[in-house]
């Protein structure tokens, strides 16, 4: 049903860019169907709000440059996920470029700048929660993040990772498990 | 749909009860307000200022490039790179004076080869008390033994063939 709906929105949306006249509006309507799912994606990546805004913008103006290469051949959202999670690899690496301390104190970044951010108001769990998800690989961490926030099929994440089902759901069980100890040791040392 | 949920949820309560409490709690992070509202207006009129948004690529580029230097130059980097630089000019300087130790004998030798004979005799003439006498047996030895040594029985045969060609009768003849 909603694959269909979605399937719907997608034509709208391709009809209208291509239409002389009508692609700001198609553009409009791209942005205000995909933005949020976007925006979350982008944001549990980068964590800050700030920044999350940024890489979302530039996302949505390379889509704009880049709209006519889309073929068609994989879902609307599929494209734009994958173009939204290489701005945000490429903003977290030149990030890392900035930084000059050393990696192991990663975590404290992290904790510190979640801290800092006015657009954060999670607990100490949920900044250990965010930590112990920071540690995984980054497959890992993308599968993590689909399934437990989004709560999204292995049948829909495999096609946006181009991954199969088995393999999804292997590494989503890993993720979980490494996970769960992180947070549990971390909380008996507390 | 909401089968589907359920499905997604029940998996992760039977894997860790402990994430699954968890993901009860709101996840922490929140929004300016209006912001979705807002945020398509924001990106339109960015790309409506086109120039100034080729101009800002331009700077994005020059300041990449800037960082990787930047990063490249890291106090903990710049150690290692004179290190490395310190290291290859010491084995350059080594690798010159071991594998060439000879320098002076060589350009002596040169200079020798380039001298005219009239003043390397003159020379020997003037010093011949200061030469080894050992020495110059051996080379005046040597000078006598050495075309019969380096002459091969073949060779020889083939030698006084020729020598025979080129003889007049009568040459022969006060030879015989």
């Amino acid at each position: 049903m909603k694959t269909s709906l979605d399937q719907h929105i997608d034509e709208r949306i391709l009809t209208l860019l291509s239409g002389n006249g009508n692609r700001e509006r198609g553009f409009r309507l791209l942005m205000e169907t995909y933005q949020e799912r976007l925006y979350w994606q982008i944001r549990r990546m980068v964590h800050n709000h700030e920044d999350a805004n940024d890489v979302l913008q530039n996302c949505f103006v390379k889509v704009y440059r880049s709209i006519h290469q889309f073929e068609g051949k994989s879902k609307l959202y599929t494209w734009l996920y994958r173009i939204a999670t290489n701005e945000a690899i490429t903003f977290i690496n030149k990030q890392k470029q900035k930084m000059t301390a050393p990696i192991d104190s990663e975590e404290n970044n992290l904790s510190n700048q979640l801290k800092a951010d006015p657009y954060f108001d999670g607990d100490e769990i949920q900044i250990l929660l965010k930590n112990a998800i920071e540690g995984l690989p980054d497959k890992q961490k993308q599968v993590f993040n689909l399934r437990y926030f989004d709560e999204m099929s292995y049948a829909d994440m495999s096609e946006l990772l181009d991954t199969s089902q088995g393999a999804l759901k292997a590494s989503f069980h890993h993720a979980v498990k490494k996970i769960e100890q992180y947070m549990k040791s971390a909380a008996n040392g507390y | 749909m909401m089968k589907n949920k359920d499905e997604i949820r029940d998996e992760l309560k039977d894997l860790s009860p402990f994430l699954w409490e968890q993901k009860a709690k709101p996840e922490g992070y929140d929004v300016p307000k209006d912001f979705f509202k807002s945020l398509p207006d924001e990106v339109l009129s960015k790309l409506n200022e086109r120039p100034q948004v080729a101009a800002e690529k331009k700077e994005d580029w020059l300041e990449q490039i800037i960082q990787s230097i930047q990063y490249l130059f890291q106090p903990r980097y710049a150690m290692a790179y004179a290190s490395v630089a310190l290291l290859l000019v010491a084995g350059f300087y080594f690798i010159n004076n071991v594998e060439n130790p000879g320098n002076q004998p060589m350009a002596a030798a040169e200079l020798l080869t380039d001298m005219p004979d009239d003043v390397l005799d003159n020379y020997i003439s003037e010093y011949i008390d200061e030469f080894d006498e050992t020495i110059l047996a051996e080379q005046v030895a040597d000078n006598i033994e050495r075309p019969l040594n380096n002459l091969e029985i073949e060779n020889n045969d083939e030698l006084l063939d020729e020598l025979m060609d080129e003889m007049e009768v009568e040459d022969l003849e006060d030879l015989l």
